[in-house]
């Protein structure tokens, strides 16, 4: 059974549709890179599996279970946890306290387990322990707004990975990072990996997505234009000619 | 200022204290902005006169049941209005305040334009209270409030709410049941304010309408936001400077409400943090130990991991 | 439908076009600013003193003038010094500031011109007149034409004008219509003057409507217009206009309907609420 199953998936916005029966399985333990060009529907496909939009049609299935229409607080909870695109870290608080509040998901579930006394010795150690693992453990005290954005998007996964996830979705992780925080980042994902997660990466960077992924699926106005192993999506023509219209459209201004 | 008198401003200042800290935790940590605290006042006030004088109930009993009620209506009001859109909801909290109050006066249950008087004291062993014993009950209420108030600021709850005060959806895709907590801060600053008016009662002995009138619950605000939003010594200290200053300043009495506004309109202007809040020239200055705030750890302490 | 209804429905539109007017202010500030602009009440009371002290010696329209006059002053003063710099705060501090700067100008009023009501010296222009069998009074018609000259012109203005563009290109996203060259600066202040001209120009009229003019006069008109704008989608130049009327015509009709006396000020606050439990959006919901 796959670990993430989306079937005939559909989002509309007004008149436009932003994913259309869009078919899709996630198994466990693989890195799927998600890749199309702009306004493919890659973060609108993130933001209907992790629960900040409805689908207007189709359904998701995380562990057999079906997810849409749970809050957000609950599917994170069940171990699926995202990044966005633009960072949000929690500006005023400094980075151990944002990995902390993730770290707490399994007291957010009822009252009285909320009313615990939280920032025991124990959380702050599993905070920086997490910190240490994206490599902002300098940073444990900087107010997060205060970050540059390259420490931002690790401080995400970071937050992410405090809630123990099984299923990360990491939206574009690598955009404005230089080639040697890139690389990093690249080998915190296979070491991710490495710990049994399941990792679905939106990537703008095709020669990235390829070298890093297991499988690829491509997104084209919302529908699913082709997937397969990278070599085998790279080839494809449809995929080529996607991408080459991109151009040309950018050519021609 | 005579002892007597000195006793009247320490209970008064207390009973603003309370409803600072309660305001704080639904828009200081919470960070919904709420303009109808003092609605929730006055059903704290009018539940616990009501209470005794026509269902002679003992004010020891009413107390606590007021309290109750007032937390109850203020979660199921905040449940209410929770699909409604941060800039609408602090509107919507100004009309509750108004319609509150538009049914303390219209409704001949609740007595009018002449409130409710005749509101017995508390008695312990008999003997009523008198200024001195009503100021001791007044501040063991605040210090069970600040008491309540730090466990939560310590707790997940207090470590949620502060995270959906920065960033909502984040926070829920940390695992947050926003809506959930966004309520319950509600309720239990919502009991602060019900306290602050069942005592507020049963020491003034009679209560109108417009006790608990909008200008109320723009003074609370004013006193949490000019302390220090977010923070449970700026909602103190805010309440007692504004209790109490104008008490001080009684030759100001004239210009005291032009110097509010311009006390307001300068903080927020180059003090937007308030005088005690995170940040603020004040604290910087005085920095030694915060208080109410968790202690950060050190790397050092808990030793590098191997990378 | 009967003279009488047709009658309390006429003065409900006089009663709703004061509120229109002074609640369009409102909105426009909110479209641009995202601030709610409480003072904004506290310039509406400016203007109808400003009215009161420079009619009898400048005439009926040197009052009205002086009433724009000091109320735009008035809204640019407040957008440069006090909301501009606070554009990147949470929502709460600027409202503080608003709800001080009202303080403050309420009691320099009260101090200035003492605490007492004071009449309203100008004379309608108009002549009474009677419309489809409605008597008008010469207040009721000055108010009905001047709301609609100012609503109709305020409509080309944002719809019709390159100016009304930029306009309602800031209103919709500021930081994307600096970035396409407009000078937001510009716009924000011009935006300020012009909603806080409309709130004199409202004072004068309500003081008129009335025949008093007192320093707090503007807390009880201000507190509705607020719901006003919320009823209205809050932003939305017709949907505030709508409702301002709406709810003029809503009180007129229950205060004479109805047995028992409701508090008027407690109609807007109910129909406010009713409303956003049923379209947490606003009657005309959705807008910039």
């Amino acid at each position: 059974m796959p670990l993430l199953e989306c079937r005939g998936l559909g989002r509309r916005f007004g008149g436009l549709w932003a994913l259309r029966d869009v078919d899709l399985a996630v198994h466990e333990g693989e890195i799927l890179g998600l890749i199309g060009p702009n306004g493919a529907g890659k973060t609108t496909l993130f933001n209907v599996v992790s629960g900040v939009l409805r689908p207007t049609t189709g359904t998701v299935h995380y562990r057999g279970r079906r997810i849409d229409g749970w809050p957000v607080h609950r599917i994170v909870r069940s171990g699926l946890g995202r990044t966005f695109q633009i960072p949000r870290p929690f500006r005023h608080l400094p980075a151990w306290e944002n990995v902390l509040v993730a770290l707490g998901h399994a007291h957010y579930a009822s009252l009285p387990a909320s009313l615990g006394r939280a920032r025991t010795p124990e959380d702050i150690h599993r905070a920086l322990e997490l910190l240490e693992q994206v490599g902002l453990g300098a940073f444990a005290k900087t107010p997060a707004g205060k970050l540059p954005l390259g420490a931002q998007r690790r401080l995400e996964i970071a937050r992410a990975l405090g809630l123990d996830p099984a299923l990360l979705l990491l939206d574009e992780p690598m955009a404005g990072l230089s080639s040697a925080e890139s690389d990093a980042l690249a080998d915190l994902i296979l070491r991710l990996r490495a710990q049994g997660r399941t990792i679905v990466l939106v990537e703008h960077n095709v020669a990235v997505a390829m070298r890093l992924c297991d499988r690829i699926v491509v997104l084209h106005h919302g529908r699913v234009l082709s997937e397969g192993r990278p070599e085998e999506v790279r080839v494809d023509p449809r995929v080529i000619e996607a991408y080459l219209g991109e151009e040309a459209d950018r050519a021609a201004g | 200022m005579t002892g007597e008198y000195a006793l009247t401003v320490g209970v008064f200042t207390g009973i603003w204290v309370l409803l600072a800290m309660g305001l704080n935790l639904v828009s200081g940590y919470a960070g919904q902005p709420h303009l109808g605290h003092a609605a929730l006042y006055g059903i704290g006030a009018y539940a616990s006169a009501l209470l005794t004088t026509r269902s002679g109930l003992d004010p020891w009993v009413a107390i606590p049941l007021s309290v109750l009620l007032a937390s109850a209506i203020g979660l199921a009001l905040s449940a209410v209005t929770l699909r409604v859109r941060d800039d609408f909801l602090a509107i919507t909290t100004m009309g509750v305040n108004f319609v509150v109050v538009a049914v303390f006066l219209y409704v001949p249950f609740f007595g009018g334009a002449y409130g409710i008087g005749g509101v017995p004291p508390p008695r312990l062993l008999g003997v009523a209270f008198d200024r001195r014993a009503y100021f001791a009950l007044v501040l063991g209420a605040v210090v069970l409030g600040a008491l309540l108030d730090r466990w939560i600021l310590r707790s997940w709850l207090g470590a949620g709410l502060v995270a959906l005060r920065d960033d909502e959806l984040a926070a829920e895709a940390s695992g947050v049941d926003t809506r959930r907590f966004k309520v319950v801060a509600f309720g239990i600053g919502s009991g602060h304010a019900g306290l602050a008016g069942a005592l507020y009662a049963h020491f003034a002995g009679f209560i109108t309408p417009q006790d608990f009138g909008f200008p109320v619950s723009i003074t609370v605000l004013c006193m949490v936001v000019l302390g220090g939003i977010g923070t449970l010594r700026g909602a103190v200290t805010g309440a007692v400077l504004l209790s109490v200053l104008p008490e001080l300043f009684r030759f100001l009495l004239n210009y005291r409400m032009l110097l509010y506004g311009l006390l307001l309109v300068l903080t927020m202007r180059y003090q937007p943090q308030g005088l005690l809040g995170e940040g603020s020239a004040l604290v910087g200055f005085l920095r030694r130990r915060a208080v109410g705030r968790p202690p950060v750890p050190r790397a050092e302490e808990v030793g590098r991991a191997a990378p | 439908m009967s003279a009488v209804l047709t009658q309390q429905v006429a003065a409900g539109l006089v009663l709703g076009s004061l509120y229109a007017l002074l609640a369009l202010g409102l909105a426009m500030v909110y479209g641009v600013l995202r601030i709610l602009h409480v003072a904004h009440a506290g310039v509406f009371a400016a203007g109808a003193y400003a009215a009161l002290v420079t009619a009898p010696r400048v005439g009926a329209w040197g009052g009205v003038a002086a009433a724009v006059g000091v109320c735009a002053v008035g809204g640019l003063f407040a957008e440069r010094f006090v909301y501009r710099p606070l554009l990147d705060q949470p929502p709460l501090v600027p409202l503080i500031a608003s709800i001080g700067l009202f303080i403050l100008v309420e009691d320099l009023l009260r101090l200035v011109f003492g605490p007492y009501i004071q009449a309203f010296p100008i004379r309608p222009p108009l002549q009474g007149l009677e419309v489809a069998g409605v008597r008008l009074t010469g207040n009721d018609a000055l108010i009905l034409a001047t709301t609609a000259l100012l609503l109709g012109g305020l409509y080309l203005l944002l719809h019709r004008t390159t100016l009304g563009l930029a306009w309602r290109a800031v209103a919709s996203d500021l930081e994307v219509a600096r970035m396409m060259g407009i000078n937001t600066n510009r716009v924000v202040a011009l935006n300020l003057a012009v909603g806080s001209a409309l709130a004199g120009i409202a004072g004068v009229l309500v003081a008129l409507y009335y025949n008093q003019v007192y320093p707090t006069m503007g807390s009880v008109v201000g507190y509705k217009a607020l719901a006003i704008i919320v009823l209205g989608g809050l932003g939305s130049v017709l949907g505030t206009a709508a409702a301002g009327l709406l709810l003029g015509v809503v009180e007129s009709l229950l205060v004479a309907q109805v047995g028992f006396v409701l508090p008027r000020d407690a109609i807007a606050f109910i129909a406010l609420i009713l409303v956003l439990l049923a379209r947490p959006r606003g009657l005309v919901g959705g807008s910039a």
